[in-house]
């Protein structure tokens, strides 16, 4: 049945026939189990006129397909003390569930369900476009949200990255039934997922389940890879954002390599020395870590903000290592700028200290453990990875890759990455102050 | 189900001698450890002179002790990769450190200088004033604080903690000095105020002798219990305020009105009404409605704020201007079906089955068993609270839910709040 498995001490994946990755791994400590569909489609699949449509078409598969009505997911979910949600990303669509492990069968038949005979009603399409709308709205009440789409939009030529996810209004008001159904159609499909679960069961026995959920399907032709590359930049961008807002928002975006490529583990190092470390592979984590790192001490120590972070995000294609800072009142964003350089540079011309390095492998590695707590956190790290690294393996050997990178590694990604023409730029400045 | 769910968590009182309590929980499934001091040291305890400085003392707590500074107290805690968070509420202030099990120890020290011995650094504080004045701006600019504010202006009279926000605003934060609190934490941070939570892969008898050697010798504070503080008051008037902001798009709306206190005999009855009205399925019957059935919002739900005193019962949405008042007529029918007709005997048997069947999953994480235990210590539900609870909400019945919902949700009463762009 299955074209190939490949086994660790960890999970185990297999391929069906049809194309789809199935990752199991059993945790045995709780009647609990995390169930996770990955769809390989998002923001990156997306073209000016349908931007956001991964997410609507998303939102369209709570409504019902063939064998659950129209609010039944949840009701079902629900009932059986379980909870659901999915969210869609620049690179990925995903689905969760975590329920008890005595209801797997009714998890299975859900993503089952919802792979290939979701209906998207045309008046449920048309209910369904005021709540995506509403979404945008809620975002858009807060100044990062605006600086953010700004940055974004300037930062690529090319690559749909720059049109980011939710999509503009003109869009979602555009958008027809039938763009989404084709989405649908063109994206979801057995050789375009993986299903992860984590928790409470025997492999074997729920291999054969799923094979007797998911073998019905036909795999699909496949959507076939992003033909958009992005030419490198020769020079910085600069954008301003003049908007009503309690104070000046600064934002600093480098171009950065993908999850895949050999300097991402040293770009995730440098992120957490200059930000704080936060999990890489999975959500959730310890909150207040990180006052150590150089731009807190920089920018709130220095009272210049109120708040700074730095991020290097995992991503299929090359995406973008960013600094966002809060500043505080009466501080020019021209100033707030200049000292976060100042940092940048430093690295670059100085290095990392031993203990300092010592210090963010210990943080990551701790934040790599916290974020690992449960079943739920456990599927997403191995959907993630599989995504995003191309192996599911990586949600092991990816936080080992972090623990071996060398003073010398950073100062090496900070000197290639972290170059003034590879930057994007943005100044949030308040029409006014408060509102 | 349930009974798995109970049988998962088993904590452990251990009172210590100067009347701080240890509550452990042995956990092994991840190797970390989730240290939590629970102190009944928060704004409710303020005195009129005194606003903002609860939130003030608990943020101060990390900014320096007498043997440590913090420089390297952060450079510790990040060394350490332990994550440190003090979070000040209207009762209660939470200062957590979550460690690698290998450091609880030296974590349990940490919590012990923050508690026992900070020292209020008059430039630490300057600071502090600087970025919480800015967060405050940023308040002032969010649709969603600015309703919940207004909201709380209006249910709460002026003498009572919950009507104002806790963090204080620009003047009283500009006034607070180093002394003042300094007094605040002498006078409330101790023992007799204070549980202490552990959960993780830590022996009992570590956990205990740790807490011995690091607050056996706490001195105790004054014992006055936190609910004199929360008086009963008047229920509000029904009111409706809509504050118009600049450059938003999306209005946020908060419904509801003072209720009852998590002591209360009708707190079980009241918090399966709000699972039905605003919480099961997605989001509940508001969710159905708003949401699903009308597509007037991104989210509606409803939450029960219940601990000490009368704390609130909420509504609360997202919409725009255009379908605002499409979404309150809509928001006010359920409540009112919900009033008249009470639970189906669908939603009813629903209810029971998902809260039950949640329960593994509310306690899989050590955050997680560690917030159960903490209810189970400040509202003296009992050690065996998690065996005892498939009873309580299996015992509900249609009638008594619609009778407490009737009893406690008057739409006499009820205050709306909207903060977000002005109608046109």
């Amino acid at each position: 049945m299955s074209l190939s498995v490949s086994a660790s001490a960890s999970f185990q994946q297999t391929v069906l026939d049809n194309g789809l990755r199935v990752i199991l791994r059993e945790v045995r400590e709780r009647p609990l189990v995390g169930v996770w569909m990955w769809y390989r489609v998002g923001g990156r699949n997306e073209l000016p006129g349908t931007t956001g449509v991964s997410h609507w078409v998303e939102h369209m598969l709570f409504k019902g397909g063939k064998r659950f009505g129209k609010g039944e997911i949840s009701k079902e979910i629900s009932r059986r003390g379980g909870v659901l949600n999915a969210f869609t990303w620049i690179d990925c669509t995903a689905y969760f569930e975590t329920l008890p492990s005595s209801e797997i069968d009714l998890a299975l038949a859900i993503e089952s369900d919802r792979i290939y005979d979701t209906r998207i009603e045309p008046e449920e399409a048309e209910a369904e476009r005021t709540v995506v709308i509403s979404e945008r709205e809620g975002s858009e009440n807060y100044p990062e949200f605006w600086l953010r789409e700004e940055v974004q939009a300037v930062a690529w030529r090319e690559h749909p990255y720059r049109l980011g996810v939710i999509g503009p209004k003109s869009d979602l008001r555009a958008m027809t039934r039938d763009d989404l159904y084709k989405h649908y159609k063109r994206y979801y499909m057995t050789n375009n997922a993986s299903l992860v679960m984590v928790g409470d069961f025997e492999i074997p026995r729920l291999l054969d389940k799923i094979r007797a959920e998911f073998d019905q399907h036909p795999g699909g032709e496949s959507p076939g890879a992003l033909q958009i590359e992005e030419q490198p930049q020769t020079g910085e961008r600069r954008v301003l954002v003049h908007r009503p807002g309690p104070t000046h928002y600064v934002m600093l975006a480098y171009h950065a390599p993908e999850a895949s490529h050999a300097d991402s583990a040293a770009m995730v190092v440098l992120s957490s020395i200059l930000g704080g470390a936060s999990s890489p592979i999975a959500w959730g984590g310890a909150r207040g870590l990180g006052r150590s790192s150089r731009l807190y001490r920089a920018m709130i120590d220095g009272e210049l903000a109120s708040s700074v972070s730095c991020s290097m995000e995992l991503t299929l294609d090359p995406y973008l290592f960013s600094i966002d800072a809060t500043l505080r009142g009466g501080v020019e964003p021209a100033r707030a700028e200049a000292a976060i350089v100042a940092e940048l540079e430093k690295i670059k011309k100085e290095g990392v200290p031993q203990d300092e390095l010592a210090r963010i492998r210990r943080q990551l590695h701790a934040q790599v453990v916290y974020s690992l707590e449960g079943v739920t956190n456990q599927g997403f790290a191995l959907g993630f990875m599989d995504l995003v690294a191309h192996d599911p393996a990586a949600w092991e050997t990816f936080p080992e890759a972090l623990q071996s990178i060398t003073a010398e590694d950073v100062q090496r990604v900070a000197t290639t990455y972290l170059d003034e023409r590879q930057r994007t730029v943005g100044w949030f400045i308040p029409d006014q102050e408060g509102s | 189900m349930a009974t798995t769910a109970g049988s998962a968590l088993r904590p452990e009182r251990l009172p210590l001698k100067n009347g701080l309590v240890l509550l452990h929980n042995h956990v092994a499934a991840n190797p970390s450890v989730v240290v939590r001091a629970l102190v009944r040291s928060a704004a409710s305890r303020e005195t009129p002179d005194q606003h903002a400085i609860a939130g003030l003392t608990g943020r101060m707590l990390r900014q320096g002790t007498e043997n440590i500074s913090k420089a390297a107290l952060a450079e510790e805690l990040d060394g350490m990769g332990a994550g440190l968070s003090v979070d000040v509420g209207y009762s209660l202030v939470a200062v957590s450190i979550k460690c690698l099990s290998d450091d609880f120890a030296r974590a349990m020290q940490i919590l012990g200088e923050l508690l026992r011995r900070p020292t209020f650094p008059a430039d630490e504080l300057d600071r502090l004033r600087g970025q919480v004045l800015t967060d405050l701006k940023e308040m002032e600019d969010n649709t969603r604080v600015v309703a919940e504010r207004t909201w709380r202006e209006l249910a709460y009279p002026a003498s009572h903690p919950y009507h104002r926000l806790m963090v204080g605003n620009a003047e009283s934060v500009s006034a607070a000095t180093r002394d003042k609190l300094s007094a605040f934490h002498s006078t409330w941070y101790g023992p007799n105020q204070a549980t202490l939570i552990v959960v993780g892969d830590i022996p009992s008898e570590v956990a205990l002798a740790t807490a011995e050697e690091q607050f056996g010798d706490w001195a105790a504070v004054r014992p006055d219990p936190i609910d004199a503080t929360l008086p009963a008051s008047d229920l509000p008037e029904p009111t409706t305020r809509e504050v118009a902001m600049t450059g938003k798009t999306q209005g946020d709306v908060i419904i509801g009105l003072p209720t009852l206190e998590r002591k209360s005999p009708d707190y079980y009855a009241l918090s399966f009404a709000n699972h039905i009205l605003g919480r099961m399925y997605f989001m509940g019957r508001f969710g159905e409605k708003v949401r699903d059935e009308q597509g007037l919002a991104y989210y509606a739900y409803s939450e029960l704020s219940s601990g000490y005193g009368r704390g609130p019962w909420l509504i609360r949405a997202g919409v725009n201007p255009r379908n605002l008042d499409k979404a309150l007529s809509s928001v006010d029918a359920e409540l009112k079906r919900f009033l008249a007709e009470g639970p189906t005997e669908e939603e009813q048997a629903d209810g029971v089955s998902s809260l039950l069947g949640g329960l593994p999953r509310a306690l899989e994480t050590n955050e997680g068993a560690a917030a159960v235990m903490g209810e189970i210590e400040l509202y003296d539900l009992g050690l065996d609270y998690l065996e005892r609870y498939p009873d309580i909400v299996r015992s509900l019945t249609r009638e008594q839910v619609t009778e407490v919902s009737r009893r406690w949700i008057d739409p006499a009463h009820l205050v709306t709040a909207i903060a977000g762009p002005p109608r046109t």
